[in-house]
């Protein structure tokens, strides 16, 4: 199909969409009882599988670590001639912002401090219990979710700029499937990373609307229901729209870099305004904490003990962050052309988890150190009665709390935006078999199909819903993950076999010598022709 | 390989008229259906020594090499003219000329191996490492006619394909198919069974009843040939093998089955095409 606005991968555009309708249609038509189904969908998935989970994203994190520190650390993606297309400051941004934006506001005050009253052992409220809480959430943002989109973004970007493949999930597999990688096989995996991607976006742009509409109520008094929520989502898309037209380069670049802008300027308050020195302490005792029980918290699984705790957070971010690998990984292979394996898994995995910390000890570390002191009685009770104002009920213990949930608000909107653009140019590079600069059509097709299915999924089940698509959709692609390591790995092999050979130099003399015999006997036939 | 695109690497030296005179051979049989004399230039510019040398030079050496070949292909290969193209990739850039046979996906690419020197096979030894294409390698003492094929069996995933190339082409030109598995000892069968006949009879039946299989999946007729490894590399047994059977060509994978992906050959394959072997080999790529 050659047309100016329509330029899709039938195989994987339509099963996906036919898909996606489906799952609308029969939410919709079901109404009430999905809520139900919803939720014995999410606990059957981290009952049974979430041990699998565990294990897996261990493996990532440190088969991340592998690749990224060992022999292969010096391969440049793209080539060695390669050149960078973004400052490393804004590669930063671009990394940060696509990766975790709306999450880490919506629960940078929630968690910690849901896990400081309602710890998975031991007492709530308690000193031990706020230590555990930091350790908790940083485990959730930390290391094991970057080394996930490390991994896929770095499967991406070598097959893509180093074999020349189209910047879709099948392409990983090349090493393994051979030319079947155009087949159905490779359809298939890229109708699964489609499905996950969107399944994982729409967590968040859920998430990040409910945060939304709970902000615009706790300061302005407007209604916070799902109508109200459902509002939102379109006014943001019609806007993710606008942003999607303007093309990549402009329009992501510019909301990124102010979307860290603005988050920089509400972190800053949060340090000046916020117990300052308390922070600055506990931000480096929590980093230690984690890296000292790394292993320990890393790979607890309930395995003695089962109140059910680890499916609704360990077990669901790590199918979040799973489903949502396609996406970001895709993204940030698509800005890291040009810079070298060890470069690329110490941006990826070091900065984004260090701001992630700093971000996490200044919001949720402050609010918990707020209701553990004593200053503001009560403050946790608060916070954990609803999770999406909680960022605003934290604000205002400080001067200026309207104008900072304001500030707050506007940069949900603005990763929402962020997140949609790039997430539906990811979603249509994939089902347009690998293009990357697909007509401007289909990517508006899918900025509005992200949407639906968000405003869908808090029809149907609110937060349980939103979590129940991002583990059903994150554990067949942990699957998909499981391999595409073993197929990276061997790309990796035989790319460095290559180098070598590549880099083993002929023996030019001889060959000047021997085409300069040539010339010369070319010459005196000239001349005895003459 | 009836009806094939291949490409003869030139590479300027007396080998190109024994590869030229092997591939007029092949085309009578096979009669292919386009042939690219491709020459790569391995330097990026030519030195001023050599320049200067040349002071009357009128036009780039490129030309030149392309003039010179053109002259080859009237010698040689007077009957097909017209599917006969010549390349000359220039520039020096050893990625660049491999991408660009990739973008013409030949099915079968020959090049020459000159025996003895050692550093002479640098280039065709890049080649066949870093070509996704069939390589024919084709050595100074190969004739033209091709009476034996021989076939190494690992019984790989590779394997089948092997043997059904190898089957079409033998039946193009009449030839004989000679299968043949190097059988190893294993070790891991040493305290159990100590007579060692025994244990060769026992392994000897278990290759044939699976050649048996492979015989049904790829309609072949012949039989397989078994030979001892023994304490050598199996590519020394089936290449003695080879020698003592006269054989004309040797078809096998370009990896067997212990061959990791951090190979871009396998160990038999290189060591097939190692300096100081004679027969002609086709590496038949995955």
């Amino acid at each position: 199909m050659k047309n100016r606005y329509f330029d899709i991968h039938g195989p994987v555009f339509w099963p996906a969409t036919i898909l996606i309708v489906l799952f609308i249609a029969i939410t919709l038509i079901v109404g009430e009882p999905m809520a139900e189904i919803f939720s014995n969908t999410q606990n059957a998935i981290s009952g049974n599988f979430g041990w699998l989970f565990i294990i897996a994203v261990n493996f990532f994190f440190i088969f991340s670590l592998y690749i990224g520190f060992g022999k292969y650390g010096n391969i440049r993606l793209g080539g060695d001639d390669a050149e960078k297309e973004f400052s490393t400051p804004a590669w930063f941004a671009m990394l940060f912002s696509a990766g975790m934006g709306i999450g880490i506001l919506f629960w940078g005050v929630a968690e910690p401090v849901f896990h400081y009253m309602n710890p998975p052992f031991g007492e709530g409220g308690t000193l031990e219990s706020a230590e555990k809480a930091m350790n908790l959430t940083f485990l959730h943002w930390g290391f094991h979710a970057w080394g996930i989109y490390a991994l896929v973004g770095l499967s991406l970007a070598f097959f893509a700029f180093n074999r020349k493949q189209p910047l879709t999930i099948r392409s990983v597999f090349l090493p393994l499937l051979g030319k079947r990688v155009n087949g159905p096989v490779g359809n298939i995996i890229d109708v699964f990373a489609v499905l996950a991607t969107l399944f994982g976006l729409a967590t968040s742009l859920g998430l990040g609307v409910k945060q939304i509409s709970g902000g615009l109520h706790h300061v302005f008094g407007t209604p916070n229901t799902v109508t109200m929520q459902v509002l939102l989502i379109i006014g943001i898309t019609l806007i993710a729209t606008i942003s999607v037209v303007t093309g990549i380069k402009k329009g992501v670049r510019f909301l990124s870099e102010w979307n860290l802008r603005i988050a920089a300027i509400l972190l800053l308050i949060v340090l000046i305004v916020g117990p300052t020195l308390f922070i600055f302490k506990s931000f480096i005792q929590n980093i230690g904490n984690y890296l000292n029980e790394i292993l320990m918290v890393s790979t607890w699984t309930e395995a003695y003990r089962d109140r059910g705790w680890q499916g609704s957070w360990t077990v669901f971010y790590w199918a979040w962050w799973i489903s949502w690998s396609p996406f970001v990984g895709m993204f940030i292979a698509r800005v890291s052309k040009g810079r070298t394996i060890r470069e690329f898994i110490f941006g990826v995995l070091l900065v984004p988890s260090l701001i992630t910390f700093l971000w996490l000890t200044a919001f949720g570390g402050s609010a918990i150190w707020l209701d553990l002191k004593g200053v503001v009685p009560g403050l946790g009770e608060r916070i954990i009665a609803d999770e999406s104002t909680a960022l605003f009920v934290f604000f205002e213990n400080f001067p200026l709390a309207n104008i900072a949930s304001v500030i707050g608000i506007l940069l949900v909107m603005s990763f929402f935006v962020t997140s949609s653009d790039s997430g539906s140019l990811v979603i249509d590079s994939i089902t347009a078999g690998g293009k990357l600069d697909a007509p401007v059509g289909q990517r508006i097709f899918w900025a509005n199909t992200e949407g639906a299915v968000a405003a869908v999924l808090l029809v149907g089940g609110g937060l349980t819903a939103l979590q129940t698509a991002a583990v059903t959709t994150g554990l067949p692609f942990l699957i998909i993950l499981l391999v595409m390591i073993y197929s990276l790995n061997k790309g990796l092999k035989s790319e460095m076999a290559r180098t070598i050979y590549l880099s083993k130099s002929e023996d030019k003399k001889s060959y000047e010598k021997k085409i300069a015999g040539m010339i010369a006997k070319r010459l005196i036939k000239k001349e005895t022709k003459k | 390989m009836k009806n094939a695109n291949i490409a003869i690497l030139i590479d300027m030296s007396e080998m190109d008229n024994i590869i030229l005179n092997y591939a007029k051979r092949l085309d009578e049989s096979h009669h292919f259906n386009s042939i690219h004399l491709v020459h790569f230039v391995e330097v990026t510019e030519f030195p001023k020594e050599i320049l200067e040398m040349y002071p009357d030079l009128d036009q780039p050496i490129e030309n030149m090499i392309a003039e010179e070949i053109e002259e080859y292909k009237n010698d040689c290969l007077p009957h097909c003219q017209e599917k006969i193209k010549i390349h000359v990739h220039g520039g020096g850039e050893m990625e660049s000329f491999l991408e660009w046979m990739d973008e013409q996906s030949f099915d079968l690419v020959i090049i020459g191996k000159k025996s003895g020197s050692h550093g002479s096979g640098i280039f065709s030894g890049k080649m066949v490492r870093l070509l996704s294409n069939n390589t024919l390698f084709v050595t100074e003492m190969a004739r033209g006619d091709i009476h034996k094929i021989m076939v190494p069996i690992d019984f790989s995933n590779y394997t089948q394909k092997v043997l059904k190339l190898a089957k079409t082409s033998a039946n193009l030109i009449n030839a004989e198919l000679v299968p043949v598995h190097a059988l190893k000892m294993s070790l891991q069968y040493y305290p159990f069974v100590k007579n060692k006949e025994e244990l060769e009879k026992m392994l000897e039946k278990e290759v044939e009843k699976k050649f048996e299989k492979l015989k049904q999946k790829t309609g072949i007729s012949e039989s397989c040939l078994i030979v001892n490894a023994g304490d050598q590399h199996i590519s020394k047994a089936i290449y003695d093998q080879a020698i003592f059977q006269s054989i004309d060509l040797i078809i096998l994978g370009n990896k067997g089955k212990a061959d990791d992906s951090d190979l871009l050959i396998g160990s038999v394959a290189e060591r097939m095409i190692a300096h100081d072997r004679n027969i002609p080999v086709l590496i038949v790529n995955k």
